[in-house]
């Protein structure tokens, strides 16, 4: 399994820097678990609408395991869709937080994610270092704890209907002019195409806030679809070398194929979800916030993921737009290809624009208006970039898109739209504190 | 009684499987002198990331260059000049490569030595991939200069092989270059270069008549292979080409020109076609074309280095299938690939593939190198490489790598074939790749020499024991302009038998093999003749000759002119175009829903029934529509062609009609039409589903009885009709195929009496044991114990045929007591016949036949456990297999992870999944929900009715190329004897095998007491490469007419050509 041993490394070399000192940080476990769970999302290869529920629940369940290390912390149940049930700890007893916290990410990714013996590991490094500074029965009360509260949200994640949607057929794509359909080079079949039919977390309604409409189709040279298209072809053939690096360094793509005649292998990169939570990974990082907090944001910038995602993918497939690089290709050019693979689903909205902006409306709510860097590509071999806030962070993503060749300007926009009114709503409504 | 005919078949193959005496031995280096290793250094320019060519080897060149007699040897290097070994007898070489000039180091492929220039000393020529090939002009001193740039031949493209082909029989050798594409390519959209035609000028001139013969393939060719398939004195060329780009069948038009047959002559081909060979490997005077591609031949293998691509995309073709091909040359044109049941699919990354009779028993074995440096197909490996932890610059270096043993292939009986490697002396671990054959040692026989990457070149003598066979070594002499005879045919006739060999010493991969011809002859001590069609087409007679060790030398004196034989006047002639049918499937992917379907079930249409509707006294034809598409109805008029005719089917087109039966059900004197609708589209509670019965108001207009068929709403497949219970009217039998999306629930069948024109569904009270009987695909009635009233037999999919006797209008199942149980199949047609002319009746069963991947026996069954075992809602189907007497899962971890996604989990790993058996992917034990399906034999055969039990007979073996979907027993000969004719096909299997789709029919004639000979296709006339289903045979203008069914494309009819009165 030596291959398989690069994320198990980066998660647990992660791990060793907090613990160099004792036991790590509080605030610590989280980020290391969230780092976690994004390396083993990596390694599943799972796609971002999926990725983003993954870090929904886990998130929620160290949250509901953990809250009560800082008082005034409020449970979430009856706030969330469906969410009725979450166990809570005894006022009696006495627990240790960080224990529950690490019970609960471990419980809750055990039934997530693919390759948990990833996470497992994690797990134990962090159980090792506590059970030397936590009284036995305190760490097994805690570890009880965190473990109940995981499996309450294994139960509210089941309930969700994302596991049926595994049983139903694949999408029979209907075939059109405007439709989508497979784009190259691997003309996958569509992925996740059901995910709009899973239960939104905060969202009334996947469909509660309308998406603004594609631009009207026509295969006519003159038309301002032709026009859109036209718009993603010149840019790309006259790429400035900013655009690229932009391009390049929001393509979160999870999945990159690369081709060498028989040699047929995948690149891994972070998704768009994982992405966002590591940019708010880095500013919590930076302010040190505390576990709960870090708990806090990290929670709720993964339930505007999730509903972003959601709410989008049900658009993507009721308007099951045709891609630009299969219109460019049918109408433009026929050897074009775009700058970044073209992911495989409709075009209509851009995901990424989507769920960027509802992310970063959280950590606006959080942070405020405040310059950052990302160095969250590095990894990638993409450079540091510098951003003024994040809604600039999250107009140069969606733009990125375009640059990348794989979404038209009214796509990003309207998605970008449409995920500001969701990052809104979340940070409304679900309430953490009173 | 007459004894069974299959007992010749068991004796053959035991006293074949006892032979092959035969033993290679390994010549060392240190006694050879020939110590060459294409050893390939990667680098951090040079690797499978920047050139994903780079492992694909060197080749072989075996021929006398400085004309002492004794075959010298040329090897090509990835890295390295080409080396020259001079022989010195007695297996002794000296390394002359340096003194001949030979220094270019440029990567090297292919290694040609003819004689191109006609000038006695044959020439040396070397493909390149990135530099100017080398047409080395040999001096006849023991040095070479390279004429490549003064000739025109010094091609600069990524070439594999040339290959030396007198096309327009002018008397010189003119070479075919295979080219290939640029193998640091990174995009999806790469064409390669087109293969060149050099004709040959005389006085080496050289010029490119690519474009006006007709070249046009720009697939990534690896090889090339010349021989006249069609035995027209032309010669013809098969190209394999790696990737998207088929193989191509070019067939030589005696006019400068060659037409790619290869889409109307193949029903597929290797998709990533490496080597490949031409060889007579039945003896039937044909050569069958071999090409070799890169599925693994074990379980781990199999589920670890597994290569495909998406369906969904425009490169995807379902006619390349990832296997080696096995082309038997049918005589009419048309192949029939039997590599599957000749145990040859599957040989791993196969490079060469050469054909010799290596033992001399008179038939032709086959040799297969295989091997990779590296595995490039690990999926382990390609999921462990990723570019997220910064790219790792020598990742190349940890890519897995794995030694193989060659394959050495006995061919047992012209159509099976066993790997005798091991025991031969042959099964040394190597990465192999071109090879030559030669008789080095002039004893005799073919001795082999193998390049191989990172290992030292291998040379096999050939050890031949004395097994009592014999064999004739045959050296033809040809004009000045192409001495050796190149492209010269040789047939040895002796015994009855015929030995056809070609003179084509550029076979298998990147090599060239002797030029003289080894025939093996077994027990044959008196040769009749020896005929030989040489280049120029003439033709010459040879006698007195005898077998033995030494060669035989033939020179081309007094030839005579030759033609081919004028065609037979075949038994059937086809009359298709009197009917103006077409069957459209609509598409529809099963796997969509069903992702671990062993099979479609939405192909079964169309349903076929013929009658005189309309009272013309002519009969007419129903054949029924799949989904949107309505049943036809086509009269015929009196000048025998058919119409279609208005006739009330029109407002049911939405149904999928998979069988029709004409009947007068109210007894009016008139046909009445039932419909069978089935498919795999609807679900369960669909109206689209309801079985359909149409009044006939005696001219043939038919009007819907609304609700006439009491069975619920079921996926049919069949109708069988017959007065069971002895009232004077049509009673029905209808038989449920599968339950839509649900598969392998078991749906139900249905006997319905025929009460005055009522149909009443008794199924639960006369016949219980029906209603479940299983995936039916056919019945038929028959009064199989002569007490005068109608039994049904009913055969489907994971089922024995089971056979309901009738007592008395209640029926009890006697499959058991009569001999039927335990011959679970993929049954696929039943018709009931006195074959054996005993007067009573036996029952011929069509299988999904013996050319299948995954063989099925009562000690190693296919079996299907099932369950919704991951809890999502739907059924996962779990088919396994034996592997080594462990029940292993049949589909791979990607097909599985597909429909079981949190199969991930428990198998992070594919070499996980690779140990797994049917117990570890479900370690919790299966529920009691779980069904369980089993089959134990996929042969098609005769049940002959002994007295009322039945004992199974095989049909002869060209009835196992595919599966059997037609049966129809008649007198085609007129000989007094039933005969029968067969007719089959699928294009619904699995995403990995895609097809069962060898066969081109066939007629078996009946040779007396229930046995039967396959009719070639050119004298019978029955070639039925379509996807067929059932035949019916009508009274035709004063002859008869046999209808064949079709699925998407039209009807095929045929009526005798001359019936013998």
């Amino acid at each position: 399994m030596k291959h398989l041993l690069s994320s198990l490394l980066v998660v647990l070399a992660l791990a060793a820097g907090s613990l160099r000192a004792g036991v790590p940080d509080s605030a610590d476990i989280v980020h290391q678990w969230n780092r976690a769970v994004i390396e083993v999302i990596m390694e599943d290869g799972f796609g971002p609408p999926i990725a983003a529920r993954i870090h929904a629940y886990t998130n929620l369940a160290a949250y509901e395991a953990g809250r009560h290390a800082t008082p005034g912390y409020k449970t979430l149940v009856g706030q969330l869709n469906g969410f009725k049930d979450c166990p809570l700890p005894d006022a009696s007893k006495t627990y240790d937080w960080r224990v529950a916290v690490v019970a609960a990410f471990q419980q809750a990714s055990s039934k997530l994610l693919y390759r948990i013996y990833i996470t497992d590991s994690l797990a134990k490094v962090h159980f090792g270092a506590l059970e030397k500074v936590v009284d036995k029965d305190v760490f097994d009360r805690s570890k009880a704890f965190g473990i109940a509260v995981g499996k309450a949200i294994n139960a509210y994640a089941k309930s969700d209907g994302y596991a049926r949607t595994q049983g139903l057929p694949d999408w029979e794509w209907p075939k059109c002019d405007s439709c989508w359909e497979p784009t190259p080079p691997n003309f996958a079949k569509p992925l996740s195409p059901y995910c709009g039919r899973v239960r939104t977390i905060a969202l009334k309604s996947v469909d509660q806030f309308a998406l603004e409409a594609p631009i009207l189709f026509s295969k006519n040279r003159s038309s301002d679809f032709f026009k859109a298209a036209m718009e993603v072809y010149n840019i790309s053939k006259n790429m400035t070398a900013d655009q690229k690096e932009i391009a390049n360094f929001w393509n979160d793509n999870p999945v990159l194929t690369n081709y060498r005649g028989h040699f047929v292998y995948n690149s891994r990169q972070i998704s768009p979800g994982g992405h966002w939570l590591n940019i708010a990974r880095q500013i919590m990082v930076e302010d040190k916030v505390s576990m709960v907090k870090a708990l806090e944001i990290s929670s709720m910038v993964s339930f505007a993921l999730f509903d972003g995602f959601t709410a989008c993918w049900d658009q993507k497939f009721k308007h099951n737009l045709i891609r630009p690089v299969t219109y460019i290709n049918n109408l433009i050019d026929k050897k074009w290809e775009p700058l970044l693979q073209t992911p495989p689903f409709p075009e209509h909205a851009s995901g990424h624009s989507t769920i960027t902006a509802a992310a970063a409306e959280v950590l606006q709510h959080h942070f405020g208006d405040r310059p950052f860097s990302d160095s969250t590509e590095v990894l990638f071999g993409w450079p540091v970039r510098r951003f003024a806030n994040f809604r600039a962070a999250a107009d140069e993503a969606s733009i990125s898109r375009v640059y990348g060749g794989i979404h038209y300007r009214r796509g990003c926009d309207a998605g970008n739209e449409h995920g500001k009114k969701i990052g809104k709503y979340v940070v409304a409504t679900v309430r953490y504190r009173d | 009684m007459t004894p069974p005919v299959r007992v010749v078949l068991t004796v053959l193959f035991t006293t074949c499987g006892m032979a092959m005496a035969q033993e290679f031995g390994r010549i060392p280096e240190s006694v050879s002198g020939v110590r060459f290793t294409n050893r390939i250094v990667e680098t951090d320019s040079f690797n499978i990331y920047t050139d994903f060519y780079a492992y694909n080897g060197g080749g072989v060149a075996v021929g006398d260059l400085n004309n002492d007699g004794l075959p010298d040897i040329v090897f090509t290097a990835t890295q390295g000049h080409e080396r020259l070994y001079i022989n010195q007898g007695d297996f002794r070489f000296e390394d002359a490569s340096e003194r001949a000039g030979l220094t270019n180091t440029a990567i090297a492929c292919g290694a040609l030595i003819a004689d191109l220039d006609g000038d006695g000393f044959r020439d040396l020529y070397i493909c390149r991939r990135y530099k100017p090939n080398s047409y080395y002009h040999n001096n006849g001193d023991g040095t070479f200069t390279d004429l490549g740039a003064s000739t025109g031949l010094g091609l600069l493209m990524p070439t594999t092989m040339a290959v030396p082909i007198d096309y327009d029989r002018d008397g010189d050798l003119d070479l075919y270059v295979v080219t290939n594409g640029d193998p640091r390519r990174e995009g999806y959209l790469n064409p390669g270069y087109c293969d060149r035609l050099f004709r040959n000028d005389g006085g080496n001139r050289w010029t490119d008549v690519t474009d006006q013969a007709g070249i046009k393939d720009t697939g990534y060719g690896l090889s090339a292979i010349v021989g006249d398939v069609n035995d027209d004195g032309w010669p013809d060329i098969y190209v394999a080409n790696d990737f998207e780009a088929r193989d191509i069948l070019y067939i030589n038009d005696g006019k400068g020109r060659f037409d790619d047959a290869a889409t109307r002559s193949l029903q597929h081909m290797s998709q990533f076609s490496m080597g490949s060979e031409m060889a007579d490997m039945n003896n039937d005077g044909l050569l069958d074309i071999i090409s070799v591609d890169m599925l693994p031949r074990t379980h781990d293998r199999r589920m670890t280095q597994s290569s495909g691509m998406s369906i969904y995309g425009p490169f995807f073709d379902s006619t390349q299938r990832i296997m080696n091909t096995l082309q038997l040359n049918r005589g009419n044109g048309m192949f029939s690939n039997i590599a599957y049941l000749a145990g040859i699919a599957a040989t791993d990354w196969s490079w060469s593939v050469l054909a010799a009779d290596v033992d001399h028993d008179g038939l032709q074995d086959l040799f297969i190198t295989n091997g990779t440096k590296r595995d490039m197909t690990d999926q382990d490996y390609a999921y462990s490489v990723t570019t997220k932890n910064t790219p790792k610059a020598r990742q190349y270096l940890n890519m897995p790598g794995v030694r193989l043993p060659n394959f050495l292939f006995r061919n047992r009986d012209g159509y099976h074939f066993t790997d005798v490697a091991q025991r031969s002396g042959m099964g040394d671990s190597a990465v192999s790749n071109g090879a030559a054959m030669a008789d080095l040692d002039g004893d005799g026989d073919v001795d082999f020499i193998i390049n191989n990457t990172d290992t030292v070149a291998f040379i096999y003598r050939n050890d031949l024991k004395d097994s009592g066979n014999t064999a004739l070594s045959l050296r033809l002499v040809g004009t000045s302009g192409n001495r050796d005879a190149i492209g010269a045919r040789a047939t040895v006739y002796a015994d009855g038998k015929r030995f056809v060999r070609e003179v084509q010493p550029v076979r298998g991969y990147q090599s060239t093999s002797t030029t003289d011809l080894h025939i093996g002859l077994g027990r044959i001590r008196v040769i009749d003749s020896v005929v030989v069609r040489w280049p120029d087409g003439t033709q010459s007679s040879h006698t007195g000759i005898s077998p033995g060790r030494n060669l035989v030398t033939l020179t081309r004196e007094s030839p005579r002119p030759w033609a081919p034989a004028a065609a037979e006047r075949p038994l059937l002639r086809s009359v298709s175009s009197v009917l103006p049918a077409v069957h459209r499937e609509n598409f529809y992917d099963d796997f969509k829903r069903e992702r671990l379907l062993p099979y479609r079930n939405s192909q079964r249409g169309p349903g076929i029934a013929a009658g005189d509707v309309n009272g013309d006294g002519l009969h007419d034809i129903i054949l029924t529509g799949s989904k949107f598409n309505a049943s036809m109805l086509y009269l015929q008029r009196t000048d025998g062609s058919f119409e279609a005719a208005p006739s009330g089917f029109e407002q049911e087109a939405d149904a999928e009609d998979v069988d029709v039966a004409l009947l007068d059900i109210d007894r009016d004197g008139d046909l009445d039409a039932l419909f069978v609708s089935g498919g795999n589209e609807f679900d369960g509670d669909e109206a689209e589903l309801a079985d359909r019965l149409y009044r006939n108001n005696g001219k043939g207009r038919f009007t819907l009885v609304p609700n006439a068929v009491p069975n619920g709403l079921q996926s049919g497949s069949c109708i069988a009709t017959a007065d069971y219970d002895r009232d004077g009217d049509v009673d029905v039998f209808i038989g449920g195929m599968t339950v839509p999306g649900e598969f392998p629930r078991i749906p139900r069948s249905y006997l319905l009496r025929n009460d005055k024109g009522t149909l009443v569904d008794v199924t639960s009270t006369a016949a219980s044991a029906l209603s479940n009987v299983g995936m039916n695909t056919s019945a038929a009635w028959a009064d199989y114990d002569r007490d005068g009233d109608a039994d049904l037999v009913v055969v489907g999919k994971w089922m024995t045929p089971r056979l309901f006797r009738n007592d008395r209008g209640t029926f009890v199942d006697v499959t058991s007591a009569v001999g039927l149980g335990g011959f679970q199949g993929w049954w696929t047609s039943v018709a009931a016949a006195d074959i054996d002319a005993d007067g009573d009746q036996d029952i011929v069963c069509g299988n999904l036949g013996e050319n299948c991947r995954y063989p099925a026996s009562p000690e190693a069954p296919i079996e299907i456990v099932c369950a919704d075992f991951d809890d999502n809602g739907s059924l996962d189907p779990i088919m396994t297999y034996d592997v080594d007497g462990r029940r292993k899962p049949v589909r791979t971890r990607m097909t599985l992870t597909q429909h079981m996604p949190t199969m991930q989990r428990k198998f992070p790993l594919h070499t996980q999944y690779a140990a797994a058996t049917v117990n570890d992917l479900i370690p919790e034990g299966f529920p009691d929900s779980v069904l369980r399906l089993r089959a134990t034999t996929f042969t098609s055969g005769v049940f002959r009715n002994n007295g009322g039990t039945f004992v199974f007979e095989a049909l002869p073996i060209e009835a196992q190329f595919a599966p059997v979907y037609g049966i129809l027993a008649d007198d085609v000969d007129g000989d007094g004897r039933t005969d029968l004719l067969l007719a089959g096909n699928s294009k619904g299997a699995d995403g990995d095998i895609l097809g069962y789709d060898a066969g081109i029919g066939c007629m078996l004639r009946s040779i007396g007491g229930g046995a039967f000979a396959a009719v070639p296709p050119a004298t019978s006339g029955w070639s039925l490469p379509e996807t067929c289903r059932r035949i019916v045979r009508i009274p035709w203008r004063n002859a008869l007419l046999y209808v064949v069914a079709v699925n998407s494309g039209r009807p095929r009819l045929f009526t005798k050509t001359d019936i013998r009165q």
